[in-house]
């Protein structure tokens, strides 16, 4: 090497350190790791099938090309996720890296999902980003265990070319319910599904009534509280809406939310109570003889003067058994990103497929004037839903102690005595508890 | 290689399959059934607690004892409907007998559906609103419209009992047909020509006869009958409440939906006992020569 070129080949080096240094320094949206130190990894995702998780599925490039690592997805139709996932844990191979479950199923499953306030904490991320019924539905016993990626509010869907005024109180939906019987009567006022056939779904609308009388499913020290005067006062109300006033649907006893929600679109009942998400099939005209001026949505009705609505959620975790948990984290972060939940329910279009989906679980786009134009504004219904609103108990002997009640309330509703079943339910609650040693 | 020999390695592929997948889970089940067995804590399975499982279900678990009533009574009353039906369509359809091409190739149908199939099918068709059979039996008979079948306890357990039938009878059906051939006709003739009615012929001669096949036919029915659980799942999953709830379908719930395994497994072990007892004489019909 000779001195003239010496002085170019210094510069040279400063240059090349100067450009590995700025690289090194770039920042990756999301929180993203530079460098793509997961360059190779393939993720295995287990999640249910619906068309929100497609279009995250298939924005994912995007996540590739910023980190290097493939995904692979697993999808599984809701009523055989809960086998899947059980099976994946007592299996511990580690077959999926992240697992998609229902907020009830997270306690049982909580000891091999991996805690993640210590990567929330490293990166910056606050679960008060959702609402705070969204936020402890991926929480168990003071530890986050994943984000709530899809979650929903109760809303009372009504047929506004029947119902000038959605109810705002379930005394108002009696009388509407009167009034249509009398000006209607080939339709059923309304459809509630008693049946407790399908993951406690005859609860879902007893919690509102509950709530709302300030009862409780359970006391501070864990025994049952649904046997107290006020909840079963509460539980008598619910289940007279059927027995006693008999505005709804005659095969609510027999409907699970499913039933009750096709009962509306084919035109049968002009109101139902369902989760948000409905509302894209119920003006879908493949799914629905029903058009968008004919379906209404509003919050759901008070009891006693007070509104308290149940929420419940499907959040992500990632498992301990997988051996590739830092990229795990590297993907949920860019999958929980709430510009990547805002295209997903703005764009209707996605690598040339369909995708119609409303729902999105953070506040800022709960509350995002784009997001409602794109949705007929069903955030924001869900928004004011969700400010006085819980999730079912977060215990592992919840599907159980749940299904006592809910076969209770289905007896209750066919006829049975209401106090009689409900002090049975809880009495072997009680049995039940104990045994566990939660009590 | 000597034919001794030969004969146990040709067997034992078939007999490491069948220990490994139902002999050592059968021992392994009964070793958790005796642990808490719980899958929602991470020392699974936790401690030895003897035959507090057992004692659970039979003192402590009303539930139990429900699932067990409603297999026993779904049992005999799916064998007999069953087998009463699949005699008078074997009858009917035997070599000889009238309508035998038409309605033998009709009956196949409900046999080549799987039961969850069959299940979801009768749940839309008894379906309140929107079902086939409401619309049909409403027509035929005013006010039955007005039931529900699937809210009510006693309605849904006629239904599961229905499509049980349903299903079942074109198998019992054909094993019938294969024994009413095996039974010499003259037999039947001789009866004939000494004056006995048909009736006669039918009780005296054919059952007689027929009883062996007959055995078989209603002990496998009975095994099958005790295990349900698919059909259940489809149609009622268990409901209303829990009248329709078997024993499988609460041995799954325990063990899935509850993560209770141990004992889950315990009461999968009490299921084993009439289960034993009924292929130990279903073994010896079939395979007793004496």
């Amino acid at each position: 090497m000779n001195r003239q070129s010496f002085p170019m080949l210094a510069l040279a080096c400063v240059a090349a350190v100067l450009t590995a240094g700025s690289a090194t320094a770039q920042e990756l949206p999301y929180g993203l790791k530079a460098d793509k130190p997961y360059e190779g990894t393939t993720l295995n995702i287990l999640s249910v099938v619906t068309p929100q998780f497609d279009g995250l599925k298939l924005r994912d490039g995007e996540f590739t090309e910023l980190t290097g690592i493939e995904t692979e997805w697993t999808f599984i139709p809701f009523g055989s996720l809960q086998d899947k996932l059980v099976t994946e844990g007592i299996a511990a191979t580690g077959e999926f890296d992240l697992v998609n479950y229902l907020d009830s199923w997270g306690p049982t499953n909580a000891y091999w999902l991996r805690s993640i306030d210590d990567l929330l904490e490293e990166d910056g991320i606050s679960m008060d980003r959702y609402p705070p019924a969204f936020a402890k539905s991926a929480q168990f016993e003071g530890e986050t265990k994943g984000f709530p990626l899809r979650a929903h509010a109760q809303l009372m869907f009504y047929r506004k070319d029947l119902i000038d005024t959605p109810p705002t109180s379930w005394e108002e939906v009696i009388e509407i319910g009167k009034a249509l019987k009398e000006s209607n009567p080939e339709i059923a006022p309304l459809a509630l599904y008693y049946n407790n056939d399908g993951n406690r779904q005859n609860l879902f609308v007893w919690l509102n009534f509950l709530w709302a009388a300030g009862a409780d499913v359970f006391n501070d020290d864990g025994t049952p509280a649904w046997t107290s005067d006020a909840a079963i006062k509460a539980t008598e109300d619910y289940v007279a809406l059927h027995t006693v006033e008999k505005i709804t649907n005659e095969a609510s006893l027999s409907f699970i939310e499913a039933d009750a929600r096709q009962s509306f679109v084919q035109g049968n009942s002009a109101m139902t109570p369902q989760w948000w998400w409905a509302y894209s099939s119920m003006i879908n005209p493949e799914q629905s003889t029903l058009t968008e001026e004919q379906v209404g949505f509003a919050g759901m009705p008070a009891y006693q003067g007070e509104t308290a609505s149940y929420a419940i959620s499907m959040p992500f975790s990632i498992s301990t058994y997988s051996k590739q948990q830092e990229a795990a984290w590297e993907f949920l972060k860019w999958l929980s990103n709430p510009e990547l939940e805002k295209k997903n329910a703005t764009e209707r279009e996605v690598a040339g497929e369909t995708i119609i989906n409303n729902v999105v679980t953070h506040l800022e786009n709960l509350q995002d004037a784009e997001v409602n134009a794109a949705n007929a504004n069903i955030q924001i219904a869900a928004f004011a839903s969700l400010e006085n609103s819980d999730i079912m108990p977060q215990i592992a002997e919840w599907p159980e102690i749940g299904d006592l009640l809910s076969g209770a309330i289905a007896e209750a509703a066919a006829g049975g005595d209401v106090r009689e079943l409900m002090t049975a339910a809880g009495d072997q609650a009680t049995k039940l508890l104990k045994r566990s040693g939660r009590i | 290689m000597r034919d001794r020999t030969l004969k146990y390695l040709l067997v034992a592929p078939a007999v490491l399959v069948v220990a490994a997948t139902a002999v050592w889970p059968l021992f392994e089940s009964l070793r958790l059934s005796t642990y808490a067995g719980r899958l929602s804590r991470p020392d699974f399975p936790q401690a030895f607690v003897g035959a507090d499982q057992y004692t659970w279900a039979f003192f402590e678990e009303p539930a139990f004892w429900n699932s067990v009533w409603v297999t026993g009574v779904y049992t005999v009353v799916t064998v007999v409907l069953t087998t009463a039906f699949a005699l008078a369509f074997a009858l009917l359809l035997a070599p000889g007998g009238r309508f035998r091409s038409g309605v033998q190739s009709l009956l196949i149908l409900p046999f080549a559906m799987s039961p969850a199939l069959i299940g979801v099918s009768f749940r839309f068709m008894f379906n309140p609103e929107f079902g086939l059979f409401d619309a049909v039996l409403t027509g035929i008979i005013p006010g039955i419209g007005d039931i529900n079948w699937l809210a009510d306890p006693v309605w849904s357990f006629w239904v599961l009992v229905a499509a049980d039938v349903w299903g079942w009878i074109p198998f019992l059906t054909l094993v019938l047909i294969g024994g009413l051939a095996s039974i010499p006709r003259e037999t039947q003739e001789a009866a004939q020509v000494d004056g006995a009615s048909g009736w006669r012929v039918f009780k005296d001669v054919t059952v007689p006869q027929l009883l062996p096949v007959l055995a078989v036919v209603i002990i496998l029915k009975a095994i099958f009958s005790l295990k349900t659980f698919d059909l259940v799942f489809m149609l009622t999953n268990g409901g209303p409440g829990n009248a329709t709830q078997t024993l499988s379908h609460y041995v799954y719930f325990n063990g899935f939906k509850y993560a209770e395994f141990g004992y889950a497994s315990a009461v999968a072990w009490l299921m084993v006992i009439p289960m034993l007892v009924l292929t130990y004489f279903y073994a010896r019909f079939v395979f007793d020569r004496r």
